[in-house]
């Protein structure tokens, strides 16, 4: 008798097991990509846009638009898990965009930080800076690719990504930047695109630069594409990406279309008078795809000068990108981790913010251009 | 008032002179020397078989020797009794002096030909008869001369059903234990191979072939194996998979303690590596002991295709182990508990699916798998032809109606199917019954646990796996304890150059026998 009750108790457990928390697909609301907005009535408030698939053959749309204005991010799903037939999951997430002002005010990291509360976040979401619109212009875009705005906005990142045009900048990275003593984060930026007017471009997005935050996770200034090119190759992302530059060869502006095949980037951290200065030497390896130049490439002394003029033009655009970031107080490219393992009893949080802005920053740039003329991808 | 005993002197009932069989009848303990006794004797105890023979036989001066050659018509040549029993003996003269000599040399004038032994004892007698042998009785002699003559009708050697291959021999075991034997004759010509019979079965006389290669396999493990067979203790055996059961160190578990094979170059390999092999009268098959669970991968083809060709299967058969068991349980428990798993997209399709689906993913898998074991069986019992119509109409109609119908959905279809191709995969069909248990469980505990259920189901499956022991060899060698030496054959067969003269991989430790 004993073994029938034991038997029916082991059965009973797998039989009722896991009761309390199925989730079971086809009855769940799928959240993809959500969006942030500053409510500009309530400072202390935002709003929440998502859109939710439904699947139901009776329902109208393919989609459910919500918005939700709410004082935190769990009180904004509760909001919505009220109007809603279907458990909420964010596991599914692949996309976070907040409008630049929820970037500046500072509401961007204070999302980030309820973000990382919640238990099934993926932290491989994608984090997005929308410039001149919304966010929930963004969620709410019929974008021409593809009928799902979250699955569109991960694949424009992932193919930006693998391209070297952007980089990868995901919640768990975004947290590793904010955490780690001298580098601060960065997020894409992008905008949206279309025929119409201003405010009807809602047929895509694109990725326009870099959003430089800074200690605080606000954001302090925008990097633009080319801009982004030069921080990518600071931090070593750049893989594949072609560049389109003009040299200044022999008194006269030529453009010139180049990949760089190899990077490397030496930082001599010093102290003088206790002001910080870092000679930076970068090494590129450079395949010119294209120059505007009549002359034979394979004559002698011809890549010399190419390369010299690479070098200059490197060095100005890479300087100009250290200075606004010395400007905006935000060491993005993470030159204080070369301060604080050269000098550790020097290096304190508070001091290098505030030393970076007038850090003596150097650039050497030596260029060696591998061939010209390289047949390009036909892809881009 | 009192009982009394009445004063009757009773006769004392004399004392049968023979045995009593388990019918009750009584049969003498020897061979008479009266040559009508024998022949009412065996007469009384085959009296209800009709292919029982008597013939009579007298010759010499006045039909002065008699005798009597029994047999049953249906196990023996009577060719043979006629070409090398009755023959010589009418061709013999002699004078009527010698007449009384001739029961005592019998065995002597009959020609080598055939196998000739003397029996006295009435049980050995009874057993050589119902074996295929004929009995002759002589007068006035108290021994039998038995007399081997088998032959009955056997099925011819064919290709193995369940070991089919494309590159390699074609021949199988057939029922005959003497077909069998000279099979494995035939591929291991050495005097040290050993063909060790024990009878098995107090009612069928089971003849089981323990056979072995002196000095190659270990002693303690054919000392083993013959003290377990002789342990066995049934009715009948009529199969050689019956002694799977009986002679297993481990007695609850759903995997087969021992391989079996059809293929006798299976065994010859198993025994060149000291393994022991065991046939038996009327059974197709031989077990191969001690087995290991990474065996149940290996087939007879890895070893006679090129060797990367048996990587790629052998891998392929290691992913099905995993598909079978824990493909659906996956599936479920993904759907389940663990969407952010799945990739967007598919995510996407997968809930716009099952949206009119009314049945929970769970008990949907588990419709779909009885669905799928219940064609699987109607496939193997139907006659062939009804069988493949039967296959056709559940995976082709009752699937795609079923999808129509909304009661279950594509994706799980697709999921359901290849765990059963893959269950097709594995080369042991009796490994994959195990398989096939474990299926439901983990779909179960995937249900119910989710991924937490499934990890717990595997490591559970592990440790039961790490305990088994097949005649004190553990299952899971040589991965777990681990040996180098023996890995040559495990995940991937290594090219025969690399094997060393042994061959894969040596059975046990100890001395050879």
């Amino acid at each position: 008798m004993k073994k029938v009750l034991l038997l029916v108790l082991c059965l009973s457990l797998v039989l009722v097991g896991g009761c309390w928390d199925v989730l079971v697909v086809e009855e769940l609301a799928l959240a993809f990509a959500i969006g942030i907005d500053h409510d500009v009535n309530n400072p202390r408030r935002f709003i929440l846009s998502m859109t939710n698939p439904t699947f139901s053959e009776t329902s109208q749309s393919d989609t459910r638009k919500i918005l939700t204005e709410s004082y935190s991010l769990s009180n904004a799903f509760f909001n919505l898990q009220r109007q809603r037939e279907r458990i909420l999951v964010l596991g599914q997430i692949t996309s976070i965009v907040f409008s630049e002002e929820a970037a500046r005010s500072g509401l961007l990291h204070n999302i980030m930080r309820q973000v990382d509360q919640q238990r099934d976040m993926n932290p491989n979401v994608h984090l997005l800076i929308v410039r001149g619109h919304k966010a929930q212009d963004v969620i709410f875009m019929k974008p021409e690719e593809n009928a799902r705005v979250a699955v569109y906005l991960d694949k424009v990142m992932n193919t930006n990504f693998t391209a070297g045009e952007a980089p990868r900048i995901s919640a768990s990275r975004y947290w590793v930047s904010y955490s780690t003593a001298g580098i601060d984060p960065v997020i894409p930026v992008i905008e949206l695109t279309g025929p119409g007017e201003e405010e009807k471009k809602t047929d895509g997005v694109i990725i326009t630069g870099l959003a430089a935050l800074d200690y605080t996770g606000r954001m302090q200034g925008f990097l633009n594409d080319k801009q982004t090119y030069y921080f990518m190759l600071f931090t070593g992302q750049n893989h594949r990406s072609r560049m389109t530059t003009r040299l200044d060869i022999d008194g006269q502006v030529r453009d010139t279309s180049f990949y760089v095949k190899d990077v490397s980037l030496k930082v001599k951290p010093a102290l003088e008078n206790g002001r910080p200065r870092l000679a930076l030497k970068m090494a590129l390896e450079v395949d010119v795809i294209n120059i505007e130049w009549d002359v034979d490439v394979e004559q002698e002394g011809v890549d010399e000068i190419i390369e010299t003029a690479l070098a200059r033009d490197f060095q100005g655009n890479a300087l100009e990108v250290i200075r606004l970031t010395q400007d905006w107080g935000t060491d993005i490219v993470g030159l204080g981790q070369h301060m604080r393992i050269k000098y550790p009893r020097w290096f304190k949080d508070e001091r290098w913010r505030q030393e970076y802005r007038n850090a003596h920053i150097t650039l050497e740039v030596k260029v060696k251009v591998r061939r010209v003329g390289t047949l390009i991808r036909p892809q881009y | 008032m009192d009982y009394k005993k009445p004063h009757k002197r009773y006769r004392t009932p004399r004392k049968p002179t023979g045995i009593k069989d388990k019918t009750g009848d009584l049969k003498p303990a020897q061979v008479s020397a009266n040559l009508e006794d024998n022949v009412r004797a065996i007469q009384n105890t085959f009296k209800d078989s009709l292919d029982f023979i008597v013939r009579r036989i007298s010759f010499g001066p006045a039909g002065k020797v008699r005798m009597a050659l029994v047999f049953l018509e249906t196990l023996t040549d009577k060719q043979s009794f006629s070409d090398f029993v009755l023959e010589p003996l009418n061709r013999l003269s002699f004078c009527e002096a010698e007449a009384t000599k001739i029961p005592g040399r019998i065995i002597d004038i009959l020609p080598s030909a055939l196998k000739v032994e003397e029996e006295a004892d009435w049980e050995q007698l009874e057993k050589k008869i119902v074996t295929g042998h004929g009995v002759l009785f002589i007068d006035r002699y108290d021994r039998a001369v038995v007399l081997e003559a088998r032959k009955w009708s056997e099925r011819s050697i064919s290709e193995p059903q369940s070991e089919a291959v494309v590159v390699g021999p074609r021949e199988g075991f057939v029922e005959s234990l003497i077909t069998n034997v000279s099979l494995m004759r035939r591929r291991l010509r050495t005097p040290n191979l050993v063909m060790e019979a024990i009878p098995v079965g107090t009612t069928s006389n089971t003849n089981v072939v323990v056979c072995y290669l002196k000095g190659v396999a270990d002693a303690q493990l054919v000392k083993q194996v013959r003290e377990r067979i002789a342990k066995i203790n049934v009715e009948a055996m009529h199969d050689i998979n019956l002694i799977n059961e009986l002679i297993s160190d481990v007695k609850f578990t759903p995997f087969r303690p021992f391989s079996s094979t059809e293929r006798p170059d299976k065994l010859a390999a198993a025994l060149v590596e000291g393994r022991v092999g065991l046939i038996a009268e009327n059974s197709p098959m031989a077990l191969i002991i001690p087995t290991v669970f990474w065996q149940f991968f290996q087939s007879s083809e890895d070893y006679y295709e090129h060797y990367p060709l048996s990587a790629l299967s052998r891998t392929l058969r290691m992913l099905a182990f995993f598909l079978v068991v824990g493909l659906t349980a996956l599936y479920v428990a993904i759907v389940t508990f663990h969407q952010e798993m799945v990739p967007t997209q598919l995510i996407l399709t997968m809930a716009a699916v099952r949206e009119p689906v009314p049945f929970p993913t769970v008990v949907e898998a588990l419709i779909l798998e009885i669905i799928l074991e219940a064609l699987r069986e109607a496939g193997l019992r139907l006659p062939k032809p009804a069988g493949q119509a039967v296959s056709i109409v559940g995976a082709l109609v009752m699937g795609q109606a079923a999808v129509e119908a909304s009661l279950v959905s594509p994706q799980l279809v697709i999921v359901v199917a290849l765990g059963g191709i893959a269950s097709f995969i594995i080369p042991d069909y009796s490994f994959v019954i195990a398989l096939r248990i474990l299926k439901f469980l983990f779909i179960l505990l995937a249900g119910s646990f989710g991924m937490f259920g499934l990890i717990v189901g595997y490591v559970v499956l592990g440790v039961h796996l790490s305990s088994l022991q097949s005649f004190g060899v553990p299952y899971l060698s040589p991965v777990t304890p681990f040996k180098w030496k023996d890995m040559k054959d495990i995940f991937f067969r290594a090219p025969w150059w690399a094997m060393g003269k042994k061959g894969p991989q040596r059975a046990g430790g100890g001395e050879g026998a």
